[in-house]
C-alpha cells in the first residue's frame, strides 16, 4: 500500500501540473470564443427587439 | 506572534485581488438575458469548464477538512477523493443521468423534476436544495477566515476581540458579491479560470516544497507510527467498510446532483462537452483530497502536540505558518483566497439560480417576466444570499461540531435528490407520491440521527449506530420511499379507474 500511495502522489503532482499548464492556455481561448458568441447573441437580442418595436 | 507574512506577501495578495475585480467586472456587459446570467448562454467549452469545476469544488473549507483527514487517518483519508474520481469517470463515460439532464435543456435539476413529477415536487425540491446548500455554505466564510489568519501566523482568538476577522471576511465577501451580482455566471467563469491557475500553482509549489524539505519517508513513518496499517488501507480502519460504502454513495450523489457541479454540465456547449468535462476533471478529485492530505500528514510528522493544540482542524494551517517562507506565503494566501472566492461566487450564483428558477416559478407563471426584469431579480437574489452569508455565517457564532453540521446539511439534500434524479431519468413508474416521500424521508432520517446524538438519553445509542450507517440508511430509505410511494399511487389510480369503469 505504501508504494501505491507513492505512485498516486507522484502521478497526482505530474498530472495536476500538466493540467494546470494545458488548461491555462486552452481555457484562455475558450473565454475569447465564449465572449464572442455572447456578444453576437446579445446584438441579435437587441436587433430582434428593435424590429418588434418598429 | 510568529509570522512569515510580510509587505511583499501583502503586495502579491493585493495584486491578485485587483486582477480578479477587473476581470470579474469587465465581462458584465455581455449579460443580456437570464440564460446568460445563470448558465453563460450555454457557451462554456471544455477547458474553461474544467477550470471552473475544479476551482468551484476546491475552497478553503475543502482544504481544511481534507488536511484534517490526512492528519487523523493518514493516506487512507484520501479514499473519498479516489471514490469521487471513480464516480466522475463512470458518470462521464456513460452519461448516466447527466445526459438526459443536459439534453432536456433545463437550467436546474428541479426544473427537470417538474416535467415528470409536477410543479409541487419542483418547488419542494428547490426548497430542500436551497435549504441544504445555504446552510452548508453558511460556515465557509468563518472557516476560511480562520485558515487565512492561522497561516499568516495570527491567532484568531486574539483577532476575535477586535472583530478584525469579521471585517476582513466582510471585505472579501463584498468583492466576490460585487462581480457575481453584476456578471453572474460569466464573471464566475472568468474569475474561476484566473483563480484555478493561481490556486493550482500555489498548491503544487507547497507540495513540491514539502517533498524537497521533509521528504517522502518521514511522511510514511509518521502515518505508520500514529495510525499503523489502517493509515494506508481504509478497510483496516475502525468501521472501514462503512466509511468506504458511505463515501461511495455520497460521492456518486455529489457527482449526480450537487447543483454547483451540475451547473457546469448545464452551462456546457453540448452534452458531449459536459461528459468530457467530467472525464477530464475526474482525477482532480483525487488531487483535491491527496494534496491537502499530504499537508496534514506533514503537520503530523513535524509538529509537537503542544504546537497542534486541541483542535486537529488547525494543525495544517499552523504547520504552513511555520513552514512556508516569505514571498511564497503571499502566493499561498493568494491561492487560497482564490480557492475560497471561486467557491463562494459559484455557490452564491448556484443557490440564487434555484431560488429564481424553481422557488419563484409559480409567481412567474401568472405573468411572464421580461429578460431585463429576470436579470435584475437574479442580481437581487444573489445580493440577498451575500447578506445572508454575512450575518449567518460570519456574525452568528456556530455552536457544536462543524462536521456534524456539514454532514446533516449535505445528506438532507443529496440522498433524496439523487434518488429523484435516477428515478426521473430511468424508472417509468416513478411519480409524485414517490418523489415527495423520498424528499421527506431523505430529510427526516439524518436530522433524526443528529437529534438523537444531541439528546443525553439517546446519544450513546446514536454513537453506536455511527454517522456512516445513518448516512447509508438515509439513501436506502429515500429509495424505498420512492418505490413504495410510486407503486401506491399507481395502484390507487388503477383501482379508481377500474371502479369508475365498472
Amino acid at each position: 500500500m505504501k508504494i501505491f500511495w507513492l505512485l498516486v502522489a507522484i502521478f497526482c503532482i505530474v498530472w495536476y501540473f500538466s493540467m494546470t499548464f494545458y488548461v491555462g492556455i486552452r481555457g484562455f481561448f475558450d473565454i475569447q470564443e465564449m465572449l464572442r458568441a455572447l456578444k453576437s447573441d446579445k446584438h441579435q437580442l437587441y436587433s430582434t427587439r428593435e424590429d418588434n418595436q418598429s | 506572534m510568529l509570522t512569515h507574512f510580510t509587505f511583499l506577501d501583502a503586495g502579491i495578495v493585493g495584486f491578485y485581488l485587483l486582477l480578479t475585480i477587473i476581470a470579474g467586472l469587465a465581462v458584465r456587459k455581455y449579460v443580456g438575458k437570464v440564460e446568460h446570467y445563470l448558465v453563460a448562454g450555454r457557451e462554456m467549452n471544455l477547458y474553461l469548464g474544467i477550470a471552473s469545476l475544479a476551482a468551484t469544488e476546491f475552497g478553503i473549507v475543502t482544504c481544511m477538512y481534507t488536511a484534517q483527514n490526512g492528519f487523523k487517518m493518514g493516506f487512507a483519508g484520501a479514499t473519498p477523493g479516489i471514490l469521487q474520481t471513480i464516480a466522475m469517470l463512470v458518470v462521464g463515460i456513460t452519461g448516466f443521468c447527466i445526459k438526459p439532464l443536459r439534453d432536456a435543456g433545463v437550467m436546474t435539476i428541479p426544473e427537470l423534476f417538474e416535467r415528470r413529477f409536477g410543479p409541487t415536487v419542483r418547488w419542494l425540491a428547490g426548497v430542500v436544495i436551497v435549504l441544504g446548500g445555504l446552510l452548508n455554505m453558511g460556515v465557509f466564510l468563518r472557516t476560511g477566515g480562520e485558515f487565512l489568519l492561522l497561516t499568516a501566523g495570527f491567532n484568531p482568538e486574539a483577532f476575535a476581540q477586535s472583530y478584525k476577522l469579521e471585517i476582513m471576511m466582510t471585505i472579501l465577501l463584498v468583492i466576490v458579491a460585487l462581480y457575481t451580482v453584476l456578471g453572474g455566471m460569466l464573471s464566475v467563469l472568468v474569475t474561476d479560470f484566473l483563480q484555478f491557475i493561481i490556486m493550482s500553482l500555489s498548491m503544487l509549489v507547497v507540495t513540491v516544497l514539502i517533498f524537497i524539505k521533509i521528504g517522502w519517508s518521514p511522511l510514511v513513518e509518521a502515518v505508520q507510527k500514529h495510525h499503523g496499517p489502517a493509515g494506508f488501507n481504509p478497510f483496516l480502519m475502525e468501521r472501514g467498510w462503512e466509511f468506504v460504502l458511505f463515501n461511495l454513495c455520497l460521492q456518486f450523489a455529489v457527482v449526480l446532483t450537487w447543483q454547483a457541479v451540475i451547473q457546469r454540465i448545464l452551462s456546457a456547449k453540448s452534452t458531449k462537452t459536459g461528459k468530457q468535462i467530467y472525464i477530464h476533471t475526474s482525477f482532480f478529485f483525487t488531487a483535491r483530497f491527496l494534496i491537502p492530505g499530504l499537508w496534514g500528514i506533514a503537520a503530523l510528522a513535524t509538529l509537537t502536540p503542544e504546537q497542534i493544540g486541541g483542535n486537529t482542524l488547525y494543525a495544517m494551517p499552523k504547520f504552513l505558518s511555520i513552514f512556508i517562507p516569505t514571498g511564497l506565503m503571499g502566493i499561498l494566501i493568494a491561492g487560497m483566497l482564490a480557492a475560497d472566492m471561486s467557491t463562494d461566487s459559484a455557490y452564491m450564483l448556484t443557490w440564487g439560480g434555484v431560488i429564481y428558477n424553481d422557488i419563484l416559478a409559480p409567481f412567474r407563471k401568472k405573468k411572464q417576466w421580461t429578460e431585463e426584469k429576470g436579470v435584475l431579480i437574479n442580481r437581487f437574489i444573489v445580493a440577498c444570499i451575500g447578506l445572508f452569508l454575512l450575518f449567518y455565517g460570519l456574525w452568528y457564532p456556530l455552536k457544536g461540531n462543524l462536521w456534524d453540521y456539514l454532514g446533516v446539511t449535505g445528506t438532507i439534500y443529496l440522498s433524496s435528490m439523487s434518488v429523484l434524479l435516477i428515478a426521473c431519468c430511468y424508472w417509468k413508474d416513478a411519480n409524485s407520491w414517490g418523489a415527495i416521500g423520498a424528499i421527506l424521508c431523505g430529510a427526516i432520517f439524518p436530522i433524526g440521527f443528529l437529534v438523537l446524538q444531541q439528546l443525553p438519553a439517546t446519544s450513546e445509542w446514536a454513537q453506536h449506530i455511527g454517522p456512516y450507517k445513518s448516512g447509508l440508511a438515509s439513501y436506502l430509505i429515500s429509495g424505498v420511499a420512492m418505490v413504495i410511494g410510486s407503486l401506491l399511487k399507481k395502484y390507487t389510480v388503477l383501482n379508481n379507474t377500474a371502479g369508475v369503469n365498472s
